[in-house]
């Protein structure tokens, strides 16, 4: 009962829901594997990336809430590769079996997080992004079984948020240089988030994940999400944030070039130099960041060797 | 029940080899916790890296619920916890350096784990209040990493691979003849507080562990008899000399983002 | 490595209807039951089970995850 791109389309605009790969059209198969590979990654990613700071967190107590977030993003991430491994694919080739380089995480995992500062602006602003990007899949999905998985994910990803806002306002209360480092963190932490939602609607390819109703809002629409929550929190905490409310225009405007060009280095991002194009973006994208092979290294580590012990082979 | 030791009442000495030992499961409990986590990403599957990720946590937190006790005995735990030196530290020795390797990871699981619970349960059915009501729900809660210890130290000592043999057979006689020192500990400390009543007799904390590995380090080939107790003993500390690395002290202490600590 | 996918299946409370809840990669069922538990920690559930999904028999249907059983 394998459907057309076209007959499919219709279908989903009218609320059909997809249970099955045998239902999928060729497009639908591709959209949505492509969505879940971004989604597995970028939770899978996360973990490395906030264990690097986690593991020095101040004390016990956020060693172990800082331990229960990653222990979620990795569940997160477990979970999508099934539904990938269920539409097709192989987890183990796509956890394991690929090279640093060919995960389809955002920039923002391949950057290393320093201290416990950055780890709660981490919860703060990158998985306000997460939560952002999955609340609209998660009403909008035509794939049942995501829809399914992230009720879980969703309700977890509140509580990472959550933290991250606790420990925001912990930190902005001490004052000092509590404070300076997380206004640091702030610095280089929000034009990062901002620049994961993507192309700008007006440059935006066809990637029929609207068409297929994948999901529901456009890049913009979940940019200005994001901001609506982020810069009044920022505002609350006396932290400065690069944008503001917009009465004419209704919207959140960036008080920065945008997209602006970034130094990895000193984490700074070179706003003086001006505005680049998208296609330095995906340039400097494409070139993955300072962490990239370590985080994913760190991930693949043991498997090829206990993959032996238990497959029989003498080593 | 009455039966419970008033702290108030036990000797200077008595006081101490309770200090000591609190400190000692405690800390064993910080660094296990810390070597769980050290393989929270490089675990073999994604299940056994979300497992070690709870197992960390539930070690801190049981570490926190042990630490706290110092305050029956009048201590802030705070010091304890955060300004320690490196040598200070108590915890078994078998967790003073990461654990290389998957094989000791889950040798670690079975024998390091399973000798702090050996360790709580004669602990929790003593005479000290607050670890007869704190100490049940930490032995449930590491019903779980018994069972996927065991599991995996079945998988592994079966395995037809030498190097997954011979890698678990080391790690397990490494780790065994200072968990087999450290529980059965009979120094004038342990001595006082088994005359408390505090703990059980240490010999019967030994047979019970015994009784519960025996059978499966057998299956990496390892008779339980012809392993010897380390000799070495820092009677300070309740542990044999030596200390951790200077990394996984600081991460304990959190020393980097000290600045950070606004709780 | 070969593993075996097993369906997770939970009820929150007493009364209430037991659900399909997930999915795991396990060696075998002592593991698949830490992993369970450990995985869908995000409710206090009152009774988790785990199922191979090649024990699963389809009644009406002949597609979908479930047709898959076992095949990781």
């Amino acid at each position: 009962m394998a459907f057309t791109d076209e007959e499919l389309m219709a279908k989903v605009q009218d609320g059909y829901m997809v249970e099955s790969p045998e239902e999928m059209s060729p497009g639908y198969k591709k959209a949505l594997t492509v969505q879940l590979t971004v989604q597995a990654d970028t939770e899978l990613m996360s973990a490395p990336s906030y264990w690097m700071a986690a593991r020095y967190a101040p004390s016990t107590n956020t060693q172990v809430s800082a331990h229960a977030i990653i222990q979620d993003e990795l569940a997160h991430a477990n979970i999508a590769y099934r539904l990938l491994e269920d539409i097709g694919e192989s987890k183990e080739k796509l956890v394991y079996g690929r090279q640093p380089h060919e995960f389809k995480h955002p920039y923002g995992f391949d950057q290393p997080l320093d201290n416990w500062a950055d780890l709660v602006v981490a919860n703060g602003f990158f998985d306000r992004a997460g939560i952002t990007l999955l609340s609209d899949v998660y009403q909008n999905t035509s794939y049942g079984p995501l829809k399914r998985a992230l009720v879980k994910v969703d309700m977890e990803e509140t509580f990472h948020l959550r933290h991250g806002e606790v420990w925001m306002r912990r930190l902005s209360k001490a004052g000092g240089e509590a404070k300076e480092m997380l206004q640091r963190s702030v610095d280089w932490m929000f034009p990062m988030t901002v620049e994961w939602f993507g192309l700008p609607d007006e440059m935006k390819r066809h990637s029929g994940q609207l068409d297929y109703r994948l999901k529901g809002l456009t890049n913009d629409q979940l940019r200005q999400v994001w901001m609506a929550s982020t810069v009044p929190l920022c505002e609350q905490l006396g932290l400065k944030a690069p944008a503001h409310w917009d009465e004419a225009n209704e919207e959140y405007v960036l008080d920065y070039p945008f997209p602006c060009e970034y130094d990895h280095e000193s984490k700074v991002w070179l706003i003086d130099d001006g505005e680049i194009s998208w296609d330095q973006v995906f340039t400097r994208w494409k070139g993955r960041g300072p962490m990239n092979e370590i985080y994913v290294e760190s991930v693949q580590r043991s498997r090829s060797q206990v993959g032996r012990w238990l497959n029989g082979a003498t080593a | 029940m009455s039966d419970f030791v008033d702290v108030s009442d036990l000797s200077d000495d008595t006081r101490a080899a309770l200090r000591r030992h609190i400190i000692s499961l405690a800390d064993t409990k910080r660094f296990m916790g810390i070597r769980y986590s050290d393989w929270l990403l490089g675990a073999p599957t994604l299940e056994t890296c979300i497992a070690a990720s709870s197992m960390a946590q539930d070690e801190w937190g049981h570490a926190r619920l042990l630490y706290a006790m110092l305050k029956d005995l009048g201590e802030d735990p705070t010091a304890v916890e955060h300004d320690r030196a490196d040598d200070e530290f108590a915890n078994v020795s078998a967790l003073d350096e990461p654990l290389p390797d998957w094989a000791a990871v889950i040798a670690a699981m079975v024998l390091v784990d399973g000798a702090i619970t050996a360790a709580l349960e004669s602990f929790a059915e003593g005479r000290f209040e607050s670890a007869t009501s704190r100490g049940p729900k930490m032995i449930l809660e590491e019903e779980f990493h018994r069972s996927l210890g065991d599991a995996w130290y079945r998988r592994l000592a079966d395995s037809t691979s030498e190097e997954a043999r011979d890698l678990l057979a080391a790690a397990t006689r490494s780790m065994l003849s200072v968990t087999l020192a450290w529980l059965g500990a009979a120094d004038s400390e342990a001595r006082a507080l088994v005359e408390a009543g505090i703990i059980g007799d240490p010999k019967a904390a030994v047979d019970s562990y015994r009784e519960r590995v025996g059978p499966l380090v057998a299956l990496a080939g390892i008779e339980l008899d012809e392993v010897q107790p380390a000799q070495e003993w820092d009677s300070r500390r309740g542990r044999a000399p030596g200390q951790p690395d200077a990394d996984s002290c600081e991460r304990v202490r959190g020393d980097r983002n000290r600045a950070l600590f606004v709780e | 490595m070969r593993e075996i996918i097993y369906d997770v299946f939970a009820r929150k409370d007493r009364g209430d209807t037991l659900a399909h809840i997930g999915y795991i990669d396990a060696l075998d069922d002592a593991t698949a039951k830490v992993y369970a538990w450990k995985t869908y920690d995000e409710q206090n559930w009152f009774e988790m089970c785990v199922v191979p999904r090649s024990a699963i028999i389809l009644v009406n249907r002949d597609d979908g995850p479930f047709a898959r059983g076992g095949a990781t």
